[in-house]
């Protein structure tokens, strides 16, 4: 069982509470999917106003390149840079130390509406 | 699945990339191409420093420049080599990227039928690795495949909004197969991996329109 603690999106990203802003990554799943992480490239920046499906980063593995999206509407308060030089920590935990942008959300519903740990296993298993 | 299967045409470097970007952007038809390059084309990886590249190009002689939107290392694309790529769906839940790269690589290895093609992992001898190369052609994984000691095909992804771009790229010894005989086996084979059967058909007008304004986001 994943997390319970935050919310996902059926795109792999998953948003954690953490005071008035929401920490954003990947799950565990879409590591599996990518295999060997090489790179970062988090577009994101600091008081960008973004929206709900808004590409804030590309990762690349083993010659892949996928996209990372916003689970809201927000503005980015913090992005992980050190994940820049060096992705390795969010491939070995990325649900503790792979959060990739701080998002302060636009609305606080938002969050509610995004899957619960149950939901993304159930869509992922089929 | 039905695909859109567009025959192997030739174009500028740029401009075959973004006929690859518009597919990509419009996500409405599962399409496969095959392609050429003339004139000659320089293609590096979507995160590989140009400066890896730069020292050699004075080498390298006259060239377009270009990069990919997925990922990998640098590839010459000259007469000798065929590009492939399918715009479609993502592949089922569960299945991996590297496992999506053997299935369509498995798929060519069995219907091209060439003696010796075969994955690098089964390759006795890899003559073509160089450590540290910036060339595609001379970084094989276990998935890639060679001939006669030599990579001959790689791939690389790009993956957006649960769609895939896949780019093969296919540099067979000149007297291997008859060109037109190649193009319609490695048709095959994509179909085959992909589990679709080909439509012949034409790019849009808006596809080509598409393509042009993102030309040049694909020069370097």
């Amino acid at each position: 069982m994943r997390p319970n603690d935050r919310r996902y999106r059926e795109s792999h990203e998953w948003a954690q509470k953490q005071g008035d802003v929401l920490a954003v990554g990947i799950t565990d799943h879409a590591v599996e999917q990518l295999g060997d992480l090489t790179f970062l490239d988090i577009k994101a920046k600091v008081g960008q106003k973004v929206k709900a499906g808004d590409l804030i980063a590309e990762i690349e593995s083993v010659k892949t390149v996928a996209d990372i999206y916003a689970p809201m509407d927000g503005e980015i308060t913090a992005v992980n840079a050190p994940l820049g030089q060096d992705v390795e920590p969010l491939g070995q935990s990325p649900f503790e130390k792979g959060w990739i942008v701080k998002l302060r959300p636009a609305s606080a519903g938002a969050y509610d509406q995004l899957l619960d740990a149950a939901a993304y296993e159930k869509g992922i298993a089929h | 699945m039905r695909a859109r299967f567009l025959p192997a045409a030739i174009r500028a470097p740029a401009l075959n990339l973004a006929l690859d970007a518009a597919l990509l952007e419009g996500r409405a038809t599962p399409t496969i191409r095959l392609y050429r390059w003339a004139p000659t084309g320089l293609s590096l990886g979507r995160f590989q420093p140009r400066e890896e590249i730069e020292a050699l190009r004075s080498e390298l002689g006259l060239h377009e420049l270009v990069r990919r939107s997925t990922g990998g290392r640098a590839i010459w694309h000259d007469a000798g080599e065929l590009t492939f790529s399918y715009v479609a769906p993502a592949p089922p839940r569960g299945e991996t990227v590297l496992a999506s790269f053997e299935r369509v690589h498995r798929a060519i290895v069995e219907v091209l039928s060439i003696p010796r093609l075969r994955f690098v992992r089964d390759e006795p001898e890899l003559l073509s690795e160089r450590a540290g190369s910036p060339w595609c052609f001379e970084r094989a994984t276990e998935l890639c495949l060679a001939l006669d000691g030599r990579k001959v095909l790689g791939s690389a992804q790009r993956r957006v909004r649960g769609w895939v771009l896949h780019h093969g790229s296919l540099a067979l010894p000149p007297t291997t197969l008859e060109a037109e005989e190649l193009e319609a086996r490695l048709s095959r084979a994509i179909a085959r991996a992909l589990d679709c059967e080909l439509e012949p058909g034409e790019l849009l007008p808006s596809e080509l329109a598409l393509a042009e304004s993102l030309r040049s986001t694909c020069a370097l």
